[in-house]
């Protein structure tokens, strides 16, 4: 795999560029290092299929969806649909940037091209009102089916709540979607269905098709998600994921406050490891800004990811094994992330939320025991994990609950934008650590962990051995860490220096515990991002949970939910 | 044997609300209404370093007709509003909730469009707690806080 970190590619481009898009290419410039060709609305579609089909690009998965609403921005136009493309082949990334305008913005939608099109089409309709041509089901997907208006339009104010009284029922989905496998429903439904409500839905000649309310408030959830599924007996004919019940408008919040008030906001995204995207969210400001940091900086920040990646997959595999039935695992399991919070918690000065990043510069002194400490944990986590082992990994139950249950293909995976260690355990060999290294992950030895199946089973295990590699990496780090003394003029200063990086765009991502978190910046110059784009793994990985669910029995849902570790303030933002 | 043996074939008497909030506030079954980050720090006071057990609160029930106590940690959105209410409408009385988190308790950092500016404008809380997240001893301040609200309570006050 080449190695290239995104934004300085290793390759001139604009020769393949201009050889696969034609006549169809307006304009194709390097912003901030980062390669972006410019189409006209219409041919979007067009544009896309070429840069994926062609055979030295290959420009397979579609990594994000970006509107922005250029209204404060003195452009000609009002709207703008940025597309994030990546090969994983050949390791290039590049944007499709098309403008719309303000009186009726219509995109041709990709879905066909790449599935996971599918959710983030929906979102960019839900938050910017730009309509989506062709898309198959064009609904609100995080805000509530009364919302009126479009949140993340700058003419929308922050704080206009609206009222949501009766959950939707699901049922224009459903209705639809089973006209599609040809289950037909005779037109009497049962009593109204509401949140929680069962019924069935009778056709003559099928079997009865029961509708079950999966969530949104169910223990094997993580947080709140829904799934109404049709049912035959316990196998599932038909899912309709309903996600956005913790949408709390974080983008919209970090357009109002500067950008180190911002970095509270990322600690909240995904709560299981909030340093990581501390990390994340800095790492971006700081390539907008151009700032370089210091090696030791950096391998603080390197052992803090590492930590926060533990600590994220310890409470992925301890729940997924509750929700399979085996509790003990889970004790031992959360016994080891307190010991990193007692960690955090001496070096920040809070458990979970840590805040312990700012941009430029790492704020806080390490504590004389530090390392100690942390090499205890890796010891007692090397203990618990032999335990783990020891107790699920000959397991009959665990096994037959796992093998080949929630499979999903290597092509499958890349087409819904799968990355982190559900992509991994389909078999492809891709970890942003090594395919992109930032910071000083390429002198460090470690492996990257695959599976072989794209199973439950197999999504398990990756996190359990990635979990063994990050203690490799964080020891390699305190090594050299040891022997850097700490730099009395890059101590801790009273006070941020209040930042404002130049116009531009820029995206970032790093390797974060379920896969890709990149930011997109848009900065007008002022104090506070214009436009702050998160794209969230869990929120694509979640995305394939349809072709999943059906097919599958109720009981095996619950088992690939939880090995895909979804997690609600990343999925909703 | 217990001490309960020392008693003997002999009758005691109390009153009816001393044994009955004597039983239901050192058994609270909580329900947790967990929705983000403190789900994640209520997991800590569940499991075994602090152990919510020894507050007599370990039973999590996992369906709301089972519960007394509703937990509800992390923030609500207007889209989650109406699973709230019906969770707690389906909880059988007598009932108490404790709002765990800012976000529980006023919208926290997220004042804008779709954050619920406090559960207060959705369900009676009885129990505030601060933090963002709360740490798993606050939480358990929050249960003894509630214990003693629950012994000052009577039968009779429940229609």
């Amino acid at each position: 795999m080449t190695e290239n970190n995104p934004g300085t590619p290793a390759a001139d481009l604009k020769p393949l560029f201009q050889e696969a898009l034609g006549a169809l290419v307006q304009d194709i410039d390097q912003p901030n290092g980062q390669w972006r060709v410019s189409v006209d609305a219409p041919s979007v579609s067009e544009a896309m299929q070429r840069l994926r089909d062609d055979p030295r690009l290959r420009f397979d998965m579609l990594v994000d969806i970006v509107g922005i609403d250029a209204l404060n921005l003195q452009r000609p136009h009002r709207f703008e649909v940025v597309h994030l493309l990546k090969s994983i082949r050949h390791g290039f990334r590049v944007q499709v940037r098309c403008v719309l305008p303000a009186d009726s913005p219509h995109c041709p939608s990709v879905t066909r091209l790449f599935p996971v099109a599918n959710w983030l089409e929906r979102e960019v309709w839900d938050l910017f009102g730009i309509v989506f041509d062709g898309h198959p089901n064009l609904k609100r997907i995080l805000n509530h089916k009364d919302f009126a208006g479009h949140p993340l339009r700058k003419d929308y104010p922050v704080t206009q709540r609206q009222v949501l009284s009766e959950s939707d029922d699901l049922l224009d989905e459903m209705k639809a979607k089973l006209a599609l496998k040809g289950r037909r429903i005779d037109g009497r439904l049962p009593e109204p269905l509401e949140l929680g409500g069962t019924g069935a839905l009778r056709a003559p000649g099928d079997h009865p098709l029961f509708l079950v309310n999966f969530g949104p408030s169910h223990p094997i959830v993580h947080g709140i998600l829904r799934l109404l599924l049709a049912v035959e007996g316990e196998t599932i004919i038909a899912a309709i994921p309903e996600i956005g019940f913790l949408h709390r408008g974080v983008e919209k919040n970090l357009e109002t406050v500067t950008y180190h008030k911002g970095i509270p906001y990322t600690d909240r995204l995904n709560y299981c490891s909030p340093m990581m995207n501390n990390v994340g969210f800095c790492k971006a400001v700081e390539k907008l800004l151009g700032l370089q940091l210091s090696d030791r900086d950096m391998l603080l920040r390197v052992v803090l990811c590492e930590l926060a990646r533990i600590m994220d997959h310890l409470i992925c595999t301890g729940p997924h094994l509750i929700d399979l039935g085996a509790l003990t695992p889970f004790w031992y399991l959360f016994q080891v992330r307190e010991q990193i919070y007692d960690i955090m918690e001496k070096y920040s000065g809070a458990r979970l939320t840590c805040t312990c990043v700012r941009i430029g510069k790492m704020p806080f002194k390490i504590y004389p025991n530090f390392y100690d400490e942390v090499e205890a944990v890796l010891k007692s986590l090397a203990a618990t994990i032999d335990d783990i082992r020891g107790l699920v990994e000959r397991n009959r139950i665990f096994y037959d609950r796992c093998h080949m249950v929630g499979v999903i293909s290597r092509e499958d995976a890349v087409a819904y934008g799968f990355t982190g260690p559900c992509l991994r355990a389909t078999g492809l060999e891709h970890d942003l650590r090594k395919s992109e290294p930032y910071y000083l992950y390429d002198q460090l030895d470690f492996s990257v962990c695959v599976g072989t199946n794209g199973d439950t089973y197999d999504r398990f295990f990756v996190r359990i051995y990635e979990m063994i590699e990050s203690t490799k990496i964080v020891r390699q780090a305190i090594k050299r860490l040891r022997e850097i003394p700490e730099d009395p003029a890059s101590a801790p200063e009273a006070k941020n220096k209040k930042i404002s990086p130049p116009a531009g765009e820029i995206y970032d991502c790093t390797e974060a515990a379920n896969g890709e978190l990149g930011f997109y910046i848009v900065s007008d110059g002022s104090p506070k991002p214009y436009r702050l784009k998160i794209r969230s793994p869990s929120f694509c990985n979640y995305s394939a949970i349809e072709p999943l669910a059906e097919g599958s029995m109720i009981a095996d849902l619950v088992s690939t939910i939880g090995s895909i570790n979804v997690i609600g303030g990343e999925i909703d933002r | 044997m217990g001490v309960e043996t020392l008693f003997g074939r002999s009758w005691i008497t109390t009153r009816l609300d001393a044994v009955v909030n004597w039983g239901s506030s050192n058994s609270l079954w909580p329900y947790v209404f967990g929705t983000a980050c403190c789900a994640i720090e209520f997991m800590s006071a569940a499991s075994s370093h602090f152990d919510i057990a020894r507050y007599g609160s370990e039973l999590l029930r996992w369906s709301p007709r089972q519960a007394d106590l509703l937990v509800v940690a992390g923030t609500i959105s207007q889209k989650q509003a109406p699973v709230l209410k019906r969770i707690y409408g389906q909880m059988c009385e007598p009932k108490w909730v404790i709002a765990v988190g800012a976000c529980t308790c006023t919208g926290g950092m997220y004042n804008n469009y779709c954050t619920v500016q406090g559960i207060g404008e959705l369900v009676p809380v009885d129990i505030y707690v601060p933090g963002c997240p709360p740490r798993a001893d606050a939480i358990f301040d929050a249960i003894v806080k509630l214990q003693n609200k629950v012994k000052k309570e009577s039968v009779l006050d429940r229609k």
